[in-house]
Formats: structure tokens, C-alpha cells, sequence
């Protein structure tokens, strides 16, 4: 099986991933050896010190063509390169990007959205809706990893599946991130509320967890929903074009009688 | 094209006999609107999972198909699922619309049945019922009014949500859909108290899931029908309930019922009217 990344940073100097031109070369053809097919480079993004995105395309556009002419490299020629950023979330995130479109992942409308670690932004409802009315789909990347997220799985959830998509990373499903990550990513996916599986790459040892979590969650869900969450769904992400949404089930109140 | 339409019996299957009962119910809303025409109605139920959407949907098509311009617009802000049943997959909708008036001709899309246009929900607002008591959506009714014949609305549940209440005060009528022997009849009074206080219109209860084997009297109508419930005065709804439960307690069958209120026309010619068709359709039958 073929994977589709839209979630890595391992563009070299751009923030806290590669360090350089060469380490990326070298990332780039782990990945070909994992059988990446397509990989999107998303810098982290602070609204208030965002990085420079000329430098990004020109950054994205040299290594395309480093591996076309396969120079320095012994990547076939068939991994396709695109660019985005991962943002992280802030009341102003809509007015934000509709400003700055060219960082939404590949071609599309998609936007990758980074949560703290650590606190719950109570504004992400207002924020996610926003977004959609602007005419931008929100992605959260790897809402497992949030704390309280982890603590009260269900409740801060639903405030994200209403206008977004979610993105897990693989390390989350095979453990690299701890184990509540590992049991959050878990009831998620057999919920049926995740919607991409990536790699969050920072250095030549994130793909060594690619096959591994593709097997965890084909053993899970079967080998036609994972597919469609490690190589479709991104894809159609890139290209800009509609996902199916997740199910949205009735908040349960009890009922006055 | 089969596949892709599973719900949508009427548009599957017209000569069926699910699709006799929602011509009936089409047949009785125009009966039902004499002096007022019925155009914008709220379509809900008292708990989730009654089967609105199916209901709403369906007789959107039966509507249009009898050459009514028709726009079905979904208003379940909580769990949008119009875009399911049509195939639908664009982004554009409802909240759309009412955020930004000007546009709002951009959130419709035509469906592959003929007069019968779709608005879908858009993005989900944080706080949908605000959203729905609005001017911007009274303003947006009253434009679609006036290029539409009929403005279906689906909603969320009554019970847990107030967002079909608030729409009930800016639209015509109501119906109700009920599921048979689901829901207990306390919440189906309590539902129907709420749209009371705001003065709504209730013009019918649609019975759904109808166990038509313990019913052989209303055998005809297998699948839903739209019910309705006649009487004299405003205490009433009590004292039928209490005929009813005891009906139910002596046959030892399911708690649900159902009832409509009274509109706009005369009780005694609408009695008449109801039996009239009570007696047809029975005489249908005995052929
Ligand atoms: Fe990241």
C-alpha cells in the first residue's frame, strides 16, 4: 500500500524538523523506501510570526528538483512534493488564512490546524466555524495528543467533528507518544472519527512507524477504511476535493418528560 | 441511480404504496390550507432517530413531482443529513445563506428531481438556535417565498433542542413525525406543549414505523400516514389521552399515540372531511 503524508517537517530549515538540505534528501528517501507516494511539508505556523512562504515554495521547488534529476539522491522520480503549514490555533485563525491561502495544504482548500499540547481553547468551536464560513476546511492534527483532549475524549470531540476533520499521527497508534495518546488515537479510530493518519515527521525516524500503525489499524477497521485514511482522504486533501464527513451523533441529554 | 437513492422511495418507486401515503399527506396539507397556504414548513419529532430526514425528504419529492417548485432545506444544525440521502457534496448551505443574504441564490443546488431544489446545511454554527431566531433567516424565508412554492425545513428533535420551536414561530406549520411505540407519550405532550406556547401551527402528526399487523383496520396505509385528531375544546388533548391510554392498556400494546391540533378551518367540516376520506379509502379496499 501507497501512503499520502499531509502532515511532516521535514523541509530543512524551516522550523523544528531537518536542518538541512541534505537530511531532507535523505528523509525523502526513507519515505520512497516506506512507500510514500506523496508527502506535504507543513512548517509550523504562530500567527503572530508565521513563516516566510516564498521561502517554502522555493524551498519545496528546489527538492522537487533535486529528485527529478536525481541529484545527490537515489529517490525514483515518483514522489510528489507539495507544500502547506500547520498552524497553530488562535482566535484570529479564519481572517488569518484568508489572507494567507497559499497555506492551506497542496492545491486545495484544507487547512491544517495545530491544538496546544497542554491547555483547550474554548473559542475552537467559533474558530472551526469560521473557518467553514470563509470557505476553508479545518483539519486538527493530532487531537490525541492534547491533554485534555486525552482526559474527556468525548466531550471536546464533538466541538471538532462538526466542521472539521481529524489527523492522527501514526507514532500515536503505535505508542511513541505515550500510551494515553495511544488509547486516545484508539477510541477514535474505533469510533470512526478519524479521517487521516500522518506521519508528523521530524527526522528520518518517523516512517519506521508507517507500517506499523497501518497494521494496527487495518487489524481495527479492515483494509478498505484504512486505505481510505492513510493514502484517499489525503489525497483528496491535497487536490482540494470532498471528503466524506464523519458521523455527528445527538449530544445524549436526558429527556424532560 | 437505485442504489444511490435507497431512501427516496417516492422517487424510486411512485406507484408503491409508501408512495400512495405521502400523496395522501400532500392531498391533506393542501386541504388543510384553505384561507392560508401553507408554504414554509418546519418538519420534526419529538425524539432523534424518528425518522424525519426519510419523511422530509420523501415528501419533498412527492411534492415536486406533483409540479410544485419545492426547496428542501436542511435545518438540522446538530446532524446534517440531507447530503447524505441526495449524494450532495458541496460545502454550501444554509448558514451560508444567512450569513451572507446577498448570496445566498450561490447555496442552492438543484437535485436530480425536477422542481425540487436543496439547500444543505453549511458549515455548523457553535449555537444554532441563535442562528435560526435571527432576522437574517426570517429575511432569507421571505425571499425563498417568494420564487417557491413549498419550503420544506428539517430540524432537529424537539426534546433535546429548542432550534424547530424557534423556526416553528417564522414558518406556517409544523408537522410532527412519530415514530409507532418509540417514543413515550409524555414527550410526545411535552414536545407538542412547547410548540403550543409559542403559538406554533401544528397541522399534522405523520405516524411512522406503523406495526400495520396489530392494526388490521389501518392496514392500507403500511408504511406512515398523516394522523389526525379532532375535538371540541382546548382540555381535550387530556381527556383523549386518557381514552387512549386505556384503549392501550386493554390491548396491551404499545404506549404511543398521536394527535394533531386544531387549525384554522371549521371542526365540523373537518370531521367531515376526515371521514369522508376514512370512508373512501375503506371502500378502496373492500374492492
Ligand atoms: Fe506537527
Amino acid at each position: 500500500m501507497k501512503y499520502v503524508d499531509i502532515h511532516t517537517h521535514i523541509l530543512y530549515n524551516s522550523d523544528d524538523g531537518s536542518e538541512s538540505i541534505e537530511q531532507s534528501l535523505e528523509i525523502l528517501t526513507i519515505a520512497k523506501k516506506h512507500h510514500v507516494n506523496s508527502i506535504c511539508f507543513t512548517p509550523h505556523c504562530f500567527i503572530n510570526n508565521p513563516p516566510d512562504m516564498q521561502e517554502v515554495i522555493a524551498k519545496t521547488n528546489i527538492l522537487k528538483e533535486k529528485i527529478n534529476n536525481n541529484i545527490n539522491s537515489n529517490i525514483n522520480n515518483n514522489i510528489n512534493l507539495f507544500y502547506g503549514c500547520e498552524i497553530m490555533i488562535e482566535d484570529t485563525l479564519p481572517s488569518f488564512i484568508k489572507k494567507n491561502e497559499e497555506m492551506c495544504l497542496g492545491e486545495g482548500n484544507y487547512v491544517l490546524i495545530e491544538l496546544p499540547m497542554f491547555n483547550y481553547p474554548i473559542y475552537i468551536k467559533e474558530v472551526l466555524y469560521q473557518t467553514r464560513l470563509k470557505g476553508f476546511i479545518p483539519i486538527i492534527a493530532h487531537p490525541e495528543r492534547n491533554s485534555h483532549i486525552q482526559l474527556e475524549t468525548t466531550k471536546h470531540i464533538k466541538d471538532i467533528i462538526v466542521n472539521g476533520y481529524i489527523q492522527i499521527n501514526a507514532g500515536s497508534l503505535t505508542g511513541r507518544h505515550g500510551e494515553l495518546a495511544k488509547k486516545t488515537a484508539l477510541k477514535l479510530v474505533k469510533r470512526n472519527l478519524v479521517s487521516f493518519v500522518a506521519s508528523d515527521s521530524h527526522n528520518d525516524k518517523g516512517y519506521s512507524h508507517m507500517d506499523e500503525a497501518y497494521n494496527i489499524y487495518r487489524e481495527l477497521k479492515g483494509k478498505e477504511k484504512t486505505d481510505q485514511v492513510f493514502f484517499y482522504n489525503p489525497y483528496k486533501a491535497l487536490k482540494g476535493e470532498y471528503i466524506e464527513q464523519v458521523e455527528i451523533n445527538y449530544i445524549k441529554k436526558k429527556q424532560k418528560a | 441511480m437505485k442504489d444511490r437513492f435507497k431512501t427516496l422511495i417516492t422517487f424510486l418507486d411512485p406507484k408503491s404504496n409508501i408512495a400512495e401515503s405521502y400523496r395522501v399527506l400532500r392531498t391533506n396539507l393542501q386541504f388543510s390550507s384553505v384561507d392560508k397556504k401553507l408554504k414554509t414548513i418546519v418538519v420534526t419529532s419529538a425524539a432523534p432517530g424518528e425518522g424525519k430526514t426519510t419523511n422530509v425528504c420523501n415528501m419533498a419529492v412527492t411534492f415536486a413531482q406533483a409540479g410544485n417548485k419545492v426547496l428542501l432545506i436542511d435545518g438540522d444544525l446538530r446532524k446534517p443529513r440531507i447530503h447524505r440521502v441526495f449524494h450532495e457534496t458541496t460545502e454550501k448551505g444554509l448558514t451560508l445563506a444567512i450569513t451572507n443574504l446577498v448570496n445566498y441564490k450561490s447555496n442552492i443546488v438543484h437535485s436530480e428531481i425536477s422542481n425540487l431544489d436543496l439547500m444543505l446545511s453549511g458549515p455548523i454554527p457553535p449555537n444554532p438556535a441563535e442562528l435560526l431566531a435571527s432576522n437574517n433567516f426570517k429575511a432569507l424565508l421571505e425571499i425563498l417565498e417568494k420564487t417557491y412554492d413549498y419550503i420544506l425545513i428539517d430540524s432537529p428533535p424537539v426534546s433535546p433542542f429548542t432550534d424547530a420551536v424557534v423556526m416553528s414561530t417564522i414558518c406556517d406549520g409544523v408537522i410532527l413525525v412519530i415514530s409507532s411505540g418509540m417514543v413515550d407519550k409524555d414527550v410526545i405532550i411535552y414536545s407538542t406543549n412547547l410548540f403550543k406556547t409559542v403559538k406554533a401551527n401544528i397541522i399534522g402528526v405523520l405516524l411512522n414505523n406503523l406495526d400495520v399487523k396489530s392494526r388490521s383496520n389501518y392496514n392500507y396505509y403500511y408504511y406512515n400516514y398523516l394522523y389526525r385528531y379532532y375535538y371540541d375544546n382546548d382540555d381535550s388533548i387530556n381527556k383523549k389521552s386518557k381514552r387512549k391510554q386505556k384503549r392501550a392498556a386493554k390491548k396491551k400494546r404499545k404506549k404511543t399515540y398521536t394527535y394533531g391540533q386544531r387549525g384554522s378551518l371549521d371542526d365540523e367540516l373537518r370531521k367531515k372531511e376526515f371521514m369522508e376520506f376514512l370512508n373512501t379509502k375503506e371502500d378502496e379496499e373492500s374492492k
